[in-house]
């Protein structure tokens, strides 16, 4: 990988890391909610049985509701900082699992 | 439910409400505009107004001596082929051939029924623009195209739903708020009465128009990040493990089927007839029709199944007619948001339940700028909110002025055919931005949407006489024998140039600077509930009415 895109990448992660201890509910409903999401489906396509067409159609019909589940959440948790915390540990533990599994071909 | 957490659900309905009402409001707009694409279709294009030829013109021949003489050899990347209907009465050939080292040439051709000539073809104009305005904004190219502007508008139905369960949340009187309206309190009271009980009344519409739209919009974004993170990056890959693998050409030419042949097909259990083929591989032993029927009764915009274009005998089509539970609720999503499945009365209850969600995203929004303009809400220089309330009242009501703008410039337009979408979308900018220039030349935004509304009314039924004179059909039509879906547009656009001139007529000049007061002894009276009645004289007495608010921190996000 490119230095010039590994500083942007470490620009971009610290800058997220600022927003997110200066504003965590906001972060967490304009970010991490999506990202928590698409990593999750993703997980949940790669790993729940069944046939591969019928999962994809499933987890589709089921990422808005989802993604406006959490962003709900983010505002309804007393502890501020709860969402935030927990939707980054999903997105990194998903992203964690989709990068060291096989791709589904 | 604890104060603290009532409060940050509240902010977070109102600011998302806020942030993002304006493309809530536009995407809502154009979408109760968009359900009448066929009927507004048969109303611009004379062409549309044939009637269907009984027994109509054997077209087998005419169709491949078209697609012989444009491809010429050429690799046919995409074949349709439809059939008359009462909205199209013609036969229609679409086609996609691509040449060595230029890009794919798209053609269409429409034939009469009755001799099988060509058809002029006019180009698409303001149907649309107001349907495809509403699917993806009308994204230019250089920002991402219809890919990025369909995201945008599946967002739009993300914040709508997250609007929706916040604002229900944050009602805990629902039963009481269903019937609460008092008309004769301070402006802001009636806004929010009228935004409370318009939302609530219509809240399984809502929810169903966000879902489906939030589907129809994120599913541009959805597929290629799931085939970046399960299929590491192979797009294709996933459409294949979804739709089943194409099956390729052989390379040896075949007689195809004749498309008159093929128009005698039935679904199986049902009587409807087919509707269009889409042809892969024309005129290779491996060639794939896929036979599209309109749908009996299930909530499917089309149903239908694949078949060898040489034999006739069926095929494997993939997971696109292969019923399963997934497919089949995929499937009704398209016929659920565009009110599909019930025929022009269903349109009709789609279009004032989309109005009147229209209306909640504006009150909402005069809600936001009436309390801080005019409240004790708000940190920002009166001058700011001013600003907002001008820009919101331009860009709401321009977009009603600028759509009904597009039926008149549809009649006058004389350019070329090809450039007439183009043109269209000019027109509707223009207006549009002529319209939110206004609201600030004005200085009163009441003015403003009093002024507007008449004007559109006015072009409503402006609209109806340039077709008159361009077309010579007139609302009579409706009591003849030939062509009538026009003239029933004709007439639903004079019905609803009425009915805003009516409402134009009942808005206030301006703002009644007394309505913040809230002490009339006629309120009394407006109360739906006897006990809020009882309150307000003791309150009355008390001199003590306030309008009932939920406080509103000055932070737009509490933590």
């Amino acid at each position: 990988m490119s230095p010039f895109l590994l500083v942007g990448i470490g620009i971009v992660m610290i800058a997220l890391a600022g927003a997110t201890f200066k504003a965590p509910r906001l972060t967490s409903i304009v970010i991490w909610a999506l990202t928590a999401t698409v990593f999750s489906t993703a997980v949940l396509l790669l790993y729940v049985p069944g046939p591969f067409a019928e999962r994809a159609l499933w987890i589709t019909i089921f990422v808005p509701v989802i993604w406006v589940a959490l962003q709900f959440w983010t505002y309804w948790d007393r502890v501020f900082w709860r969402p935030a915390a927990i939707l980054v540990l999903v997105t990194i533990i998903c992203g964690g699992i989709i990068f060291f599994s096989d791709p589904v071909i | 439910m604890d104060r603290a957490r009532h409060l940050r659900n509240y902010d977070l309905h109102s600011w998302s409400g806020l942030a993002l009402g304006l493309f809530v409001y536009i995407v809502v707009f154009s979408g109760s505009v968009a359900l009448f694409f066929h009927e507004v279709q048969s109303w611009e294009d004379p062409a549309r107004r044939l009637g269907i030829a009984e027994p109509p013109i054997e077209m087998n021949a005419i169709f491949t001596n078209w697609i012989d003489k444009h491809s010429n050899g050429d690799p046919i990347e995409f074949l349709r082929f439809t059939y008359p209907t009462a909205y199209a009465p013609y036969y229609t050939g679409r086609a996609s051939i691509k040449r060595e080292n230029e890009e794919a040439k798209f053609i269409s051709q429409r034939w009469d029924t009755s001799t099988g000539a060509p058809l002029p073809e006019r180009g698409e104009g303001m149907s649309r623009w107001l349907l495809d305005f509403h699917r993806d904004l009308m994204w230019p190219d250089f920002l991402g195209g219809h890919t990025a502007g369909r995201t945008i508008v599946g967002i739009v139905g993300i914040i709508l739903m997250l609007s929706i369960v916040t604002g229900v949340v944050a009602h805990t009187k629902i039963t009481k708020e269903l019937f609460t309206l008092r008309f004769f309190r301070s402006i802001r009271l009636k806004w929010q009465d009228a935004h409370k009980v318009l939302g609530l009344w219509g809240l399984p519409f809502y929810s169903m128009i966000a879902f489906t739209g939030a589907i129809l919009g994120v599913l541009a974004i959805i597929a290629p990040l799931i085939a970046v993170l399960t299929f590491k990056g192979d797009q294709t890959a996933l459409m294949n493990a979804v739709l089943g693998e194409p099956v390729e050409a052989s390379g040896i030419s075949a007689e195809m089927l004749s498309v008159d042949d093929l128009a005698d097909l039935k679904m199986p259990g049902s009587n409807e007839r087919v509707r269009f083929i889409t042809m892969a591989h024309y005129g290779d032993t491996n060639a794939r029709f896929d036979i599209y029927f309109a749908p009996d009764k299930e909530l499917k915009l089309v149903e239908g199944y694949q078949i060898n274009g040489v034999t006739g005998e069926k095929t494997d089509g993939g997971s696109t007619f292969r019923t399963s539970t997934a497919t089949r609720v995929l499937t009704s999503f398209s016929p659920l948001h565009f009110g599909t499945y019930g025929g022009v009365l269903l349109k009709f209850a789609y279009f004032i339940l989309g109005i009147m969600l229209s209306v909640i995203t504006a009150l909402g929004m005069m809600m936001w700028v009436e309390r801080r303009r005019h409240g004790s809400t708000g940190s920002r220089p009166k001058k700011v909110y001013e600003w907002v309330s001008k820009g919101t009242a331009g860009t709401m009501i321009g977009l009603v002025i600028a759509s009904a703008f597009l039926l008149c410039h549809d009649k006058v337009y004389t350019g070329l055919e090809e450039k007439r979408l183009f043109w269209t979308g000019i027109t509707f900018f223009l207006v549009w931005f002529m319209a939110i220039g206004f609201a600030f030349f004005r200085q009163n935004e009441y003015a403003v949407t009093k002024e507007l509304l008449t004007a559109t009314a006015l072009l409503l039924c402006s609209a109806v006489v340039l077709n008159a004179i361009k077309t010579n059909d007139t609302l009579l039509a409706i009591f003849g024998s030939g062509h009538k879906i026009a003239a029933y547009v004709d007439l639903s656009l004079v019905v609803l140039g009425l009915a805003t001139i009516a409402v134009a007529a009942k808005l206030p000049k301006a703002r009644d600077h007394n309505s913040n007061s809230g002490r009339r002894l006629s309120d009394l009276f407006i109360h739906l509930s006897l006990k809020d009645a009882v309150n307000g004289i003791r309150a009355l007495f008390a001199n003590s009415i306030k309008p009932r608010e939920m406080p509103v921190d000055k932070e737009p996000f509490r933590k």
